[in-house]
């Protein structure tokens, strides 16, 4: 059932006038600290999404893409700092942005032990604005209309995810964020998604994508956010991430440095 | 309305379609249930107590030797049967010891040496009560040829006279009345083995949905559906609560199938009839607090742990704990006083208490309001620490 009309903002939750009107997404300042950590998971990071734009998000694991993830979700709350996400300020304002939000998380996040179709129309009903059309939309986006009746469990790597991204869809998402939609699928698959999210671009869908793939980013992304250690490392489009190296991967390596991780 | 709808029947379809936990919320009480009436039947029934199952072997042959073999087998729940393991043998000169020694006590007394007129031998597996019975019969058989011969032979009590000293020592007669005592002193009704087991593992098997519950939360979170629901916009109240409803359906399932069996199935196969006293309404609102508990307790297992495996061991170690504290698995009237006061705090042993009242002691909804209320009690505050607890945990965690 959609929520009703979130009540008119406080001041201090009107959507900010310096953001630009063309940016889907506007942060300032992001700062998150969780309970007992010894360093922020984001540390006071800025950036803006383009409307219309695929959005690339990367970073070695532990950068605070997670956290990003969850705060333009709305599910976690920045200790400090502004995001404008649509003209909603989050977490404020979520109610009013979850119509417009589509989210496929990197969890293959449905329910195993129910079909396809079960899956979806469980889903439907839990999504602002899904009704039956936008359910065979999204059936029809990511081509499972010949899988409806099969139990999620048996389906292959490249279904799974094809279905947790037909979940996300349920909406109409204006804005759709997508993290690591194509983990541990073969390139056929692959292709099949960076595809159907070129389309949606096309149609004037945003879309946050966050990939460790890298040449992912540089094939569909018109700009991209590297974050380090909850800094941003570098914010802009893709010949500037790229800069002078042949490949973004060797750029990212540049940026980051090569020493592992935690 | 709708997501709660939506989400409590995507529950229940997902509990339909585990077989494992089928099995452990239902096929695990009705066998127990089962196994426990019929095998403890005789050990619940003070009659079946009383009885015993001997062999006699008679090797003097005399008059007085079967006498005694009349006597025995005269006495109340004696039965004889040449598979028993109880034998008593009459050794040789037991009549003419006993016709010819008639100050055969006076010698006892005097600690004098004396051969032996009865030989019993027990199977190894014998268990302690039944050798005591054992004993008892045999010495009153003893006593009552002996204090008759005396009466006849020594005494020279005419027929009349020894048949009325015989009414009145015949052990039928005695001026005893028995009853069971709680460990507060109060008489209690004693359950038959059907009355303790049905409602002792209905209780256990509604506990024991912490396993399922548990689980399945935990799966929700690591596959990523738990948050899924949460960027939707699902409130924690309406997560939590759609567990618990379709998890309160199963657990009112549950009673009515254990009942079931207790009165029909249990019969069937030879035990004693489950009666389901006179309190339709009873049943419901205790089987309704006791699952309001279970549940508040599984929630809590459910948002604490992190994996399967944590919810398969804490959730089977809690169950277990409580059902053995709370006296489903040991009767709390075989308890000694003390550990009859421990079982207080196991809400295991107050939902027992209440099913008690209501199946054994054939009361009321009146009855049950102590159990009941100290259940809902328990049911308040494990949810509202479950939600405390999922509240916490939503907000440590990035996803």
């Amino acid at each position: 059932m959609p929520p009703a009309a979130p009540p008119a903002p406080p001041a201090a939750c009107r959507p900010d006038p310096s953001a630009e009107p063309s940016n889907v997404i506007h942060a300032r300042g992001l700062t998150k600290l969780y309970r007992g950590a010894e360093q922020p998971a984001l540390a006071g990071i800025d950036f803006d999404v383009a409307a219309g734009s695929v959005f690339g998000l990367l970073g070695p694991n532990g950068a605070g893409k997670t956290t990003l993830m969850s705060l333009l979700t709305g599910i976690q709350r920045a200790d400090a700092g502004r995001l404008t996400v649509a003209g909603a300020e989050l977490p404020a304002q979520i109610d009013a942005l979850r119509p417009l939000l589509g989210f496929a998380p990197q969890e293959l996040a449905f329910y195993p032990a129910l079909s396809v179709d079960e899956n979806l129309r469980l889903f439907a009903k839990l999504t602002p604005g899904a009704d039956a059309a936008s359910r065979a939309a999204a059936i029809a986006t990511a081509d499972l209309g010949a899988h409806l009746r099969r139990r999620a469990e048996t389906l292959s790597g490249g279904l799974k995810r094809r279905l947790n991204f037909a979940i996300a869809l349920l909406g109409r998402p204006r804005l759709l964020l997508l993290d690591e939609p194509t983990a541990g699928v073969d390139p056929q698959s692959r292709n099949f998604l960076l595809e159907r999210i070129a389309a949606l671009r096309a149609s004037g869908v945003t879309v946050l994508y966050s990939s460790h793939y890298l040449e992912e980013i540089e094939r569909i992304c018109d700009a991209a956010l590297l974050l380090d250690r909850g800094r941003v490392v570098m914010h802009g489009d893709i010949a500037t991430l790229r800069g002078a190296h042949a490949r973004i991967e060797d750029a990212f390596l540049q940026l980051t440095e090569r020493t592992l991780r935690d | 309305m709708n997501a709660l709808l939506a989400l409590s029947l995507k529950e229940l379809r997902l509990l339909a379609r585990d077989w494992h936990g089928l099995a452990v919320l239902f096929a695990v009480p009705v066998l127990f249930i089962l196994l426990l009436s019929l095998a403890l039947r005789d050990a619940f029934d003070p009659a079946a107590s009383a009885r015993l199952r001997l062999q006699l072997v008679d090797q003097d042959r005399g008059a007085l030797a079967r006498q005694f073999a009349a006597e025995l087998k005269a006495l109340p729940g004696v039965e004889f049967d040449a598979q028993a393991p109880v034998r008593v043998t009459v050794l040789p000169g037991f009549s003419e010891l006993l016709a010819t020694r008639a100050d055969l006590a006076a010698e006892l007394i005097a600690g004098q040496a004396e051969p032996a007129l009865l030989q019993i031998d027990y199977a190894a597996s014998t268990l302690p009560q039944t050798r005591g019975l054992a004993a008892l019969n045999v010495r009153g058989a003893l006593l009552q040829v002996q204090s008759d011969y005396l009466f006849r032979e020594v005494l020279g009590y005419p027929e009349a006279r020894r048949a009325e000293l015989r009414f009145l020592g015949d052990p039928r007669r005695l001026p005893i009345t028995e009853a069971f005592r709680d460990g507060a002193g109060r008489t209690v009704a004693a359950p038959t083995a059907v009355q303790q087991n049905v409602p002792g593992w209905l209780i256990f098997a509604m506990f024991f949905a912490v396993i399922p519950l548990a689980t399945s939360f935990v799966v929700e979170r690591s596959q990523g559906s738990l948050l899924r629901l949460r960027v939707l916009g699902v409130p924690a109240g309406t997560l939590l609560l759609s567990k618990a409803l379709p998890y309160y359906c199963v657990n009112l399932l549950q009673m009515l199938v254990m009942l079931a069996v207790g009165i029909w199935l249990v019969p069937a196969l030879g035990g004693d009839r489950l009666d389901p006293g006179h309190s339709a309404l009873g049943l419901w609102l205790l089987g309704s607090a006791t699952s309001l508990a279970a549940i508040g307790l599984a929630l809590c297992v459910a948002v604490t742990v992190r994996t399967t495996l944590q919810a398969t061991i804490a959730g089977g170690a809690i169950s277990l704990l409580l059902a053995a504290l709370g006296g489903v698995m040991v009767p709390k009237l075989v308890m000694p006083p003390a550990m009859q006061t421990l079982t207080q705090l196991s809400p295991m042993a107050w939902s027992l208490d209440g099913f008690s009242r209501l199946l054994v002691a054939g009361g009321g909804v009146h009855d049950i309001l102590p159990a009941g209320g100290a259940l809902l009690a328990f049911a308040a505050a494990t949810l509202a620490l479950a939600a405390l607890l999922y509240r916490h945990t939503v907000q440590s965690h990035p996803g």
